[in-house]
This record gives C-alpha cells, sequence and structure tokens, in this order.
C-alpha cells in the first residue's frame, strides 16, 4: 500500500504545495497598494449601514480623554447616522507597532491618529494622501497645515488640536530662592544665571530625565523652532537641511549649557525618564521649572502645586524672534489605504477637525482648536497663561520633520551626551547617519 | 572462509528487510503533518523573509531589487558590529548561567529540609511575565530607585551605581537578571537528571573517601553531562532570540547601543523605522549566527565529551 512511488508522489506533490505558497507570498513584490484614489475622500457617504474602526491613543492622553473621544463620535454619527464609530484607545508605548503591523499586513482600521511630517512619511504606503481631501471650511480655517506636510509633498494626517512647549513655573520656589521668574526668563544669560543661583540654593532647576531621550528631543524642538525663519522652516520639511547643520549643533551646545549651569539637577536625572518620572519630580513640589506641550499637563502641576504659572522658555542667543515658541498641531487623523469606506472615513477625519469637534474636546479635555475661524473662552488661570503663548501668531514648529531614525538616535544617546561619556561630535554624526539612513 | 549466509538471515543482517520497509513508510505519513506544520511556520517564512531581504521591500508599493546592497549596508555599518559585540558579551554570562542552578541543584540532594519547597521559591521568577519583571526591576535599579537608596542608607553609598544607564555596568546587570529569571528552571533540570544518575556510583565515592566537591566533579558532573550540554545549548540560542523582553523593557537598547541585542535591533529597523528589507537581511543574519554558534558549540561539546558525536555512539554499541 506504501509503496516507493506513493512515497515520491507524496514528497513531490508537498513540495510543490511549499513552491506554490512561497511563490504567491514572493509574487506580492510587485503589489501596488488598494484601489480607491483621493477624490473618494470626499465623495458623498453612501447610505449603507457601516462601521469604521479608529485607533487611537488620544483618548488615554488625559484623564477625560474617553469622555471627549465618545462626544466627538456621537457627533459624527448624529451627523452620519449610517456610520458607526468603532474607536479603539490604545496605550501610546505599543502603539505605533500595531499600525507598523497594520501597514505590513493591509488590514486593520480605517482612520488612525498620527503624526505628520516624517512620522507620517514612514508609514505612507498605508496611508492616503490628503492635501486634496479637505473639505473646502477645513482647507480655508485648518492651521498648522504646512508644518505637517512629509518630504515626498503629500499631507497624510489632517492636523488637529494645538500644542506648545513652554515652562511651568513654580512661583514658591522662585520666591524661596529670591529669584523672579520674570527675570529669570527674559534672556538667555538670566536664565542660566536663574540655573546656578537655584542649584546654589539647593533647589533643582527643571524636572529632568534623560533616560527615554525625550527631553533632549523636547529642547531640540524649542531651540531649533527659534533658529528656523519660515524660508529655513520649509527647507526643514522638505528633507533639504541635515541634522549636522549649524543649527542643531549650536542647539546641542545650548543643552549642554544647560547641563553645566546645573538645570537638570544632575546625575540623578539620567536614570529617570521624563514622562514618569521627570512629571512627577515637579507634581511633588521638588523642582522650580518644567517643560510642557499640554494645558492637560499645566492644569495637573497646577492642581499638584498651586503656586504654579506658565511662561515662554527664553529665546536662544540664535533666535530669529522675540517671542516664538515651539508649537503646532497636537496630533493627526489620517485615512488608511486598505480602507473599505473611503468616503465615509474621509468625512470622519474632517470632522475630527472641524469646529464642532475641536470645541468639545476644548470644553473637555482643554487642547485649543487649530483652528482661525475658532476662538476660545479662557477662564483657568493655566488657561489665561498658556492659550495666549499658543496662539502667537509666528510660532510653529520643526518637530513632525525630524525623521524617526534621528529621534529614536537622539533618544538613546541623550543620557551618554548629558553625562559626558559621548561628544558632541559623536552625537552629531550618529544623527546625522541616521539622518542619511532615512533618506 | 567463511560462508557467506544467504536467504532471510543474510537480510536480517543487512538491517533492510520488508518488515522495516512498510514501518518506514507508515511512519513518513504519520510524520507529514508535523513536517507541513514545520514548514508552515518556520521554514516558509524563513525563505520569505530570505527573499525580500533581497528587496527594498515596501508593502503595499513596489519593492524594488537590491541585490546584496541590504547585506553589505548592514555589514558596513559600525551600529551592527557593536550589537554583534554586546551578543559576544552576553554570551560570558554562559558559565553563571549554568553553574548557579548546577551547584543549587546539587545541593538540593543532600537531605536538605523542604528542598521542594526551595524548588519551588526557585521556580517562581520563572512563571512571571519579564515585562512585569523588567519593570519592577527597572523602578528598583534607577539611581534614585530602592537599592541605590538603601546603599545610601546603611553607608554604602560608594557602591550606588547608575546601573541601567552606564554602559560599563547595564550589560552585566541584565546578565544578573537572566539568571534570576532561569535560575529556577535549571534547578528543576539538573534535580531531575542528579535523581535520575546511578545512585550507586555516589555512594561507592563515598565510600571510596570523595569528598564533596570531587564527588560533584568526578561523579555528578559526568553522569548529567549530556543534560549540560542540552541546558548549556538552549541558554546558547536564548541570547539570541530571548533577551529582547528584558531590553524592551529595562533600557530601550540604551544607553546608547550598550544592551542593545539582534532580536531588539530587527524590531527597530522593522517596527520602528519601517525598512522592512533592511531588517530581512538582518533577520537571515540572526538565524546564520544562531546557527553558526550552535554548531561550534556542538562540535566543543562533543570533542569534550559532553555530547555523543557518530564515533563514538559506534564505539558504545561495538559495532
Amino acid at each position: 500500500m506504501f509503496d516507493k512511488a506513493f512515497r515520491h508522489r507524496t514528497t513531490a506533490l508537498a513540495l510543490a504545495a511549499a513552491g506554490s505558497m512561497i511563490l504567491a507570498a514572493c509574487g506580492s513584490n510587485n503589489s501596488s497598494g488598494s484601489s480607491g484614489g483621493v477624490s473618494a475622500l470626499l465623495k458623498p457617504v453612501p447610505k449603507a449601514k457601516i462601521t469604521l474602526t479608529v485607533w487611537s491613543f488620544m483618548p488615554g492622553e488625559y484623564t477625560k480623554g474617553p469622555q471627549a473621544y465618545s462626544a466627538v463620535v456621537k457627533a459624527f454619527e448624529a451627523k452620519y447616522p449610517q456610520v458607526k464609530i468603532n474607536l479603539e484607545n490604545m496605550p501610546y508605548g505599543p502603539y505605533f507597532g500595531r499600525v507598523r503591523d497594520a501597514t505590513v499586513a493591509r488590514k486593520g482600521p480605517d482612520v488612525i491618529t498620527m503624526y505628520g511630517g516624517a512620522q507620517a512619511y514612514s508609514y505612507r504606503h498605508g496611508l492616503y494622501p490628503l492635501q486634496n481631501a479637505m473639505q473646502p471650511a477645513v482647507k480655508k480655517n485648518l492651521k498648522f497645515v504646512a508644518d505637517n506636510y512629509s518630504k515626498d509633498g503629500n499631507l497624510y494626517i489632517l492636523p488637529a488640536g494645538t500644542y506648545g512647549y513652554a515652562l511651568v513655573v513654580n512661583r514658591r520656589l522662585f520666591a524661596q530662592a529670591g529669584i523672579s521668574p520674570a527675570h529669570a526668563l527674559s534672556s538667555w544669560s538670566n536664565f542660566l544665571g536663574s540655573c546656578r543661583e537655584l542649584s546654589a540654593k539647593g533647589i533643582q532647576p527643571i524636572a529632568s530625565g534623560w533616560k527615554d531621550g525625550y527631553l533632549f528631543e523636547t529642547f531640540m524642538y524649542m531651540m531649533s523652532s527659534e533658529m528656523m525663519d519660515t524660508a529655513t522652516l520649509k527647507k526643514w520639511v522638505a528633507g533639504k537641511i541635515p541634522v549636522d547643520a549649524p543649527m542643531f549643533k549650536t542647539a546641542t551646545g545650548y543643552i549642554l549649557d544647560m547641563n553645566k549651569a546645573g538645570c537638570f539637577g544632575g546625575k540623578a536625572a539620567l536614570g529617570r525618564n521624563m514622562y514618569d518620572d521627570a512629571f512627577n519630580q515637579y507634581y511633588a513640589g521638588k523642582t522650580a521649572m518644567m517643560v510642557t506641550g499640554s494645558m492637560s499637563t499645566a492644569e495637573q502641576s497646577y492642581h499638584s502645586v498651586p503656586s504654579t504659572t506658565v511662561m515662554r522658555f527664553p529665546q536662544v542667543p540664535g533666535s530669529k524672534y522675540t517671542n516664538l515658541i515651539d508649537a503646532g498641531a497636537e496630533t493627526g487623523w489620517g485615512v488608511t489605504k486598505w480602507t473599505k469606506y473611503p468616503e465615509a472615513a474621509g468625512a470622519f477625519v474632517n470632522f475630527l477637525v472641524s469646529p464642532q469637534a475641536e470645541t468639545i474636546i476644548w470644553k473637555t479635555v482643554e487642547v485649543p482648536p487649530n483652528l482661525k475661524n475658532v476662538t476660545v473662552k479662557t477662564t483657568t488661570p493655566m488657561q489665561k497663561a498658556f492659550v495666549p503663548l499658543m496662539e502667537n501668531p509666528v510660532n510653529h514648529t520643526g518637530f513632525e520633520a525630524f525623521p524617526l531614525t534621528v529621534l529614536a538616535t537622539y533618544e538613546r544617546n541623550a543620557a551618554p551626551l548629558i553625562s559626558g561619556s559621548m561628544s558632541p561630535a559623536e552625537f552629531t554624526s550618529q544623527a546625522q547617519s541616521a539622518f542619511q539612513q532615512s533618506h | 572462509m567463511r560462508k557467506e549466509p544467504d536467504g532471510p538471515a543474510r537480510k536480517r543482517r543487512s538491517g533492510f528487510s520488508l518488515e522495516n520497509s512498510r514501518f518506514l513508510d507508515r511512519s513518513l505519513i504519520l510524520l507529514l503533518p508535523l513536517v507541513a506544520l514545520e514548514a508552515a511556520v518556520f521554514f516558509i517564512p524563513l525563505i520569505y523573509v530570505l527573499n525580500q531581504s533581497f528587496y527594498d521591500w515596501e508593502p503595499g508599493a513596489v519593492s524594488t531589487f537590491l541585490g546584496w546592497e541590504n547585506y553589505t549596508t548592514l555589514f558596513g555599518e559600525s551600529q551592527f558590529w557593536q550589537v554583534v559585540s554586546n551578543q559576544g558579551y552576553y554570551l560570558l554570562g554562559l558559565p553563571l548561567w549554568v553553574l548557579a542552578p548546577l551547584l543549587v541543584a546539587y545541593m538540593l540532594r543532600e537531605r536538605v529540609p523542604y528542598a521542594g519547597a526551595f524548588r519551588t521559591i526557585y521556580f517562581i521568577p520563572t512563571v512571571m511575565s519579564p515585562a512585569i519583571v523588567g519593570l519592577v526591576f527597572r523602578s528598583l535599579l534607577q539611581d534614585d530607585g530602592p537599592i541605590n537608596a538603601s546603599l545610601r542608607a546603611i553607608g554604602l553609598g560608594f557602591l550606588a551605581q547608575p546601573w541601567l544607564t552606564d554602559a560599563n555596568l547595564v550589560k552585566p546587570v541584565i546578565i544578573v537578571l537572566v539568571l534570576w529569571a532561569g535560575f529556577g528552571t535549571g534547578v528543576l533540570i539538573f534535580s531531575a537528571a542528579l535523581s535520575a544518575a546511578p545512585q550507586e556510583q555516589f555512594e561507592a565515592a563515598r565510600l571510596d573517601g570523595a569528598g564533596y566537591w570531587k564527588e560533584l566533579w568526578y561523579i555528578a558532573v559526568p553522569a548529567i553531562r549530556p543534560t549540560i550540554a542540552l541546558w548549556t545549548l538552549f541558554q546558547v540560542v536564548s541570547i539570541f532570540l530571548f533577551m529582547f523582553s528584558w531590553v524592551y523593557v529595562l533600557t530601550n537598547g540604551g544607553p546608547g547601543l550598550a544592551s542593545t541585542t539582534m532580536d531588539f535591533f530587527v524590531y527597530q529597523t522593522f517596527i520602528t523605522f519601517g525598512f522592512f528589507g533592511a531588517a530581512a537581511a538582518q533577520s537571515v543574519v540572526l538565524v546564520a549566527m544562531i546557527v553558526v554558534v550552535a554548531l561550534v558549540f556542538v562540535a566543543v561539546a562533543q570533542l569534550a565529551g559532553f555530547i555523543s558525536g557518530r564515533r563514538n555512539a559506534a564505539q558504545d554499541t561495538g559495532r
């Protein structure tokens, strides 16, 4: 029954099956993506009942985040009763990895949260370009659009909300040290001087954590934005300025000057992460200042340290402005290329950046809208201090244009740079290699 | 001159008979599902990744054929060689990961009260999630964390170190944590092997006046050589394949690239940066490294007599 010929036939069949599986898999090398042009995103939403799956980490970023986004979803569903939104909130840490998996598998959500510029570019084969998919009112009023273009000339996300990097300041600790915060932050040299004075009096000037590298990135964004005029920003967004350009080396030098002046509290900060450990330092009243980009963090700081106010980070010596802060879109929303419902997905992302949705978000989690036709009423002390800083019309940011490889290099090398075990030249060299890798 | 027997006796001597042939065919059929599963889960994806490593692999777009470029770029990167040297450094933990559980398993033979309870306690870290353990130790090992704070509190502040942010310390710390996590499994495996070893040899050695350490070296270790070899091989493979969760949670590969392993490197290239073709090439190189290191280990273990080669097996059976 099980003779040699049968064995040979069985083996041949198995090999043929394996071979055809390999060929089928290898054949996908030349696939060119799903169908559905950009204009499909602006077509009327069909009447058939559908469910749109949306992935985001935004609801988890705020205490009332789920509430806020739930209200936005309800408002959209009221406008489009045939569309049900299934919003899946995910923690920030693994979020981008999951989106990457979905991009490779070509299946998953219809709409995603995504940062613009270089990050969206990294996922470009899974995202629709949206520069021609904005509804007229959105196109007319949406801010921070130019900053979010990717280097291939496409806009892969619609920017939503506003952030702006500033300092929350513990006035009580400044008073304890006999220093006026306004004087301390009036110029770069006064700022470094105040760091020395605070340190001398046993007060850590700035809440700090270098281990995850985010603090370094934050200061890099802030300082490089101050040193970029509009033309330079345009070149940077287009990917035409390398990270070993003088502007970025100078910014690295300024951060090291801050370290020398004792702004960061010494070696203990090397082992801390920014968002967990450094923030908790400020909330515990142990530091005089902390960098933050969000109103909710400012409110949390005020709640924990009632003597808190918000002030602008001083202009660095190379700044081309007198009062710019690094500010831009808080986040962005993209439509995936494999969505079966491009019209509904297009309608949803346009809705997310509409006055109705952004007003809901402002009222619930205090993220200012990024719309020219919407002004917000400030009611709390933090809003009164922070919103005017964010709404300065000269503000911009180059943050979105930093390639992921460069950010990863900054993140892993921040602690060695600050600790002195890596030279600034080596730090810049590795960042530049990473920049070239991404180009 | 001896006359050759013929007929059925001759076939039996050569080892091939109609009976044996039928048995081989049946076992082949029974093995097919396993072979198919192994092919589907391992070999086919491996061949697919190997193929993709020659492309600028872009899912959802046209992937350009690059030839060997992904590999030449990889071997020209200083980061890659740093990661390879990290893997070599982690191999230095091998003696600790083998000897420590072996010694403790041997000690637990000595009529220790509640030996089972000890084995259970040692095994607890093994069943804990590396992610949770990593988070706990990340907190414990911070510069101003409980371990350094305790050292400072008892006047040993000079011993307080930046355990996870000093490039010279981070790998030894990870080696110790991996020992902590895998120690219990090693103790269990060695305990089982020691209990299966012929006990009369130990008794004979004692009667001959052999001391504790001579008994360990001349009786226990030779008796469980295959188990030691197997555990060591498992640790060698683990260095390449199972360090990811530690690195991801504890250090994220840092400071700099000081603790990055190849699997973490592949993860970052694929997931974080989206350089799929480059990540495919790194994966292929990782598999090649594991195969080479495992083969070298097996050769060394055979030479040292820890595992039997074909020649040794033939000598053992007298054929």
